[in-house]
């Protein structure tokens, strides 16, 4: 994927592929994001790519994926439009809930002035819409340096007054 | 109050770096409208029918005469020299420019205050009693409670991308709900269970506007230490379930009616059973660092004034009407809480000039200890002033317009900015109030009729509360044209009811009259000291109705 964002830095060198449906393609060696229904019916047919993630539309839940976080590099959230805030639930839930630690990646329409509280969130890769709006994500996502609330890497300010 | 320390002071001033570079961006074309409408919002910023609007939160209504002089100063330098009070506790700016919004967050950032989440689909500004702190028959003081929740709720990293916008409202009193928390997303209300121990009674699902609904309990006690996780597992479970399709199926109450009650309360419970306990309970010490800035100010040990008030009403009557009316009852031997009417006729209710501020501000220095609180309806109150200061300050407050000893009564109305200011609106509300106001300016009859809210609303998202006004008025759209509904028997409080709707719309000119009749109807019929919202109930719509629609002969 492009404009990737991840571990705090621009990557130009992604190998991830976002498979879009189930009729997409998907190459040989391809390190592949898969829709959840793909998926399942790849796993089933005991054909899963050998690197594979898998990827939630904004009705599918983190329990829907708790099964299957110990087979997946990576869980990628869909941002149907910036404005759906789910993902930053979801994200909470697989980090603390279901104690993933793989890669989880923002994908779709999301806007910079959110990575600062997605990565509080436990998403730490973004693939953003272009380039330039990479570079904003990049300089945004460290604008507070005080947070009152405990997140996924700290706890809560009144725990350090 | 509650003072910044320096982890206070850094979050609202990166806030406004923040919303600095935000709005460069914006203005050099780098973020689209619908972009920058949702950065802008939780900071405050609606773009409005004449220019933006620019709404600075009031925590809890809590103000300090430094902030209000601030307020003064900024609306002078970058607007129109007014401001105006809302029914949430807050002020408004109508005419800034966007160019100039960033300074006046830096501004307000010098004295403390913020725009953080004063809009947009996020948790709102908390809001309580005007008399908090200071009341009788207070179970525990609500104020250091809001400012936990709003230190919480500040820049919540999961909850600024809600379905809809998300109010909470705590009340500490035993007898009455002047927070109104039964019309709140979340209501809190203070309790003890039998061992002794503060918690909270949960409310959830209230709410006003098109859909209006009272909240229903979730939880009859939640220990205090266990507030923030509690109030995590109900936003986390609207936050993933709460409908995003229909702005008008969004709010939580939606969710809470479409699931019921018992089984949007085991989703929470199931949610709370991971977060109990976990990293957001509440330290005893936090608790107790909180409510240290909430101690009582250095009052005086006195005696009720009772025999000097008793001279001093005697010797100037309309200094007698304003304590019935305009003074309240107060836990401290011989101090007494002051409403401050800052509704006058010809103005709209709850804008203020930047000189009223600085009296206002005066006054708070001079008799209140230098604070003073907004309430819901508009007014501004000086909590804690002494009973042998009252005719000092009745004089003094007489001279810049504040002493109308209106409070609680049928033309202490509540109302919206309306057609006049706002784009949403139907309809215009503050002339309607004006000519109300104008009808009934007999204050000797106004406290015949006694306690009776009237409430203006422009359309239906309900800024004026009208469904919970006892007389509740609604602006309405008729083929481009404004019409206006009457509702009767609302109540914001304890006896939590949406008004009944009366019937057929009127036209503006007809509203004086329509409210005359019903008035009419309830001095013709109530009891001995019998309540407006009471004679409505006993008796039903059908008299108010038959007297409001009878042709005329």
């Amino acid at each position: 994927m492009q404009n990737l964002i991840k571990n705090g830095a621009l990557l130009t060198d992604d190998a991830w592929v976002l498979i879009e449906d189930d009729s997409t393609n998907i190459a040989e060696n391809t390190a592949a994001i898969l829709p959840l229904p793909r998926y399942l019916a790849l796993n089933e047919a005991n054909n899963l790519p050998t690197r594979v993630g898998v990827w939630l539309n904004d009705e599918q839940m983190a329990d829907d994926v708790a099964d299957l976080l110990d087979k997946v590099e990576l869980v990628a959230l869909h941002f149907p439009k910036f404005a759906d805030g789910r993902s930053f639930s979801k994200a909470r839930l697989l980090r603390d809930r279901l104690g993933y630690q793989g890669e989880i990646r923002a994908i779709g329409d999301f806007l910079p002035d959110q990575v600062d509280y997605m990565a509080r969130c436990g998403i730490d890769a973004f693939a953003c819409r272009n380039e330039q709006e990479a570079r904003t994500a990049l300089s945004m996502l460290d604008t507070f340096s005080i947070h009152y609330q405990g997140d996924v890497s700290q706890s809560a300010l009144f725990q350090q007054r | 109050m509650y003072v910044y320390d320096s982890f206070d002071q850094k979050v609202v001033d990166e806030r406004v770096a923040q919303f600095r570079e935000q709005t460069e961006r914006y203005l050099d074309g780098q973020l689209a409208d619908d972009e920058f409408l949702p950065l802008r919002l939780q900071n405050g910023l609606y773009i409005q029918r004449h220019a933006p609007m620019l709404r600075i939160a009031v925590p809890y209504g809590l103000l300090s005469s430094k902030q209000l002089r601030k307020l003064a100063e900024l609306t002078e330098t970058y607007d129109k020299g007014y401001g105006h009070f809302t029914t949430r506790q807050n002020v408004q700016f109508n005419w800034p420019a966007l160019e100039d919004v960033p300074d006046i967050l830096a501004g307000l950032a010098d004295v403390q205050m913020h725009a953080i989440q004063t809009s947009g689909n996020c948790i709102r500004n908390t809001t309580t009693d005007q008399f908090a702190g200071v009341l009788r028959d207070e179970i525990a003081d609500p104020r250091p409670w809001c400012e936990l929740i709003r230190q919480w709720s500040t820049l919540h990293p999961e909850f600024a991308f809600l379905p809809r916008k998300f109010k909470i409202a705590v009340n500490g009193s035993t007898n009455s709900d002047r927070a109104a928390v039964r019309f709140h997303d979340i209501g809190l209300e203070l309790v003890r269970n039998d061992a002794g121990e503060l918690g909270f009674k949960v409310f959830v699902g209230g709410g006003l506007g098109r859909t209006p609904l009272v909240g229903q309990e979730v939880r009859d006690f939640l220990p205090g230490i266990h507030l923030l996780s509690y109030l995590e597992a109900i936003l986390r479970v609207y936050n993933l379930l709460g409908r995003r399709d229909n702005k008008y199926k969004a709010r939580i109450k939606i969710l809470v009616k479409a699931l019921g009650v018992e089984a949007f309360r085991d989703k929470v419970e199931a949610e709370w059973a991971h977060l109990k306990d976990g990293p957001a309970t509440l330290t005893e010490a936090e608790i107790a660092r909180v409510a240290e800035h909430f101690v009582d100010p250095a009052y005086e040990n006195l005696a009720d004034a009772d025999a000097i008030l008793a001279q001093q009403k005697a010797d100037h009557p309309g200094f007698a009407q304003w304590l019935d009316r305009n003074v309240y009852l107060h836990k401290k031997p011989g101090y007494a809480a002051v409403t401050l009417s800052i509704k006058k006729l010809g103005y709209a209710p709850g804008d203020c000039t930047a000189d009223q501020m600085r009296s206002v501000a005066h006054l708070a220095d001079q008799f209140s200890f230098g604070e003073l609180r907004v309430s819901h309806e508009q007014n501004l109150i000086l909590a804690d002033v002494r009973q042998d200061q009252l005719l000092e300050l009745w004089e003094a407050a007489k001279l810049v317009g504040f002493a109308t000893a209106n409070i609680g009564t049928l033309t202490d109305v509540i109302c919206c900015p309306g057609g006049d200011y706002c784009a949403l609106a139907n309809a215009k509300s503050i002339p309607i109030a004006e000519s109300i106001q104008a009808q009934f300016d007999d204050l000797d009859y106004l406290y015949d009729l006694g306690d009776l809210d009237l409430n203006i609303s422009g359309c239906m998202n309900a800024c004026g509360h009208h469904h919970i006004g006892n007389i509740g008025i609604l602006g309405v759209d008729k083929k481009g044209e404004e019409f206006y509904q009457v509702s009767l028997g609302g109540d914001s409080g304890q006896n939590a009811r949406v008004g009944k709707i009366l019937g057929p719309s009127f036209n503006a000119e007809d509203i004086p009259a329509v409210v005359d009749k019903v008035i009419q109807v309830y001095t013709e019929n109530r009891q001995p000291e019998e309540a407006f919202v009471d004679t409505v109930e006993r008796l039903g719509l059908d008299p108010f109705k038959e007297r409001v629609y009878a042709k005329s002969h």
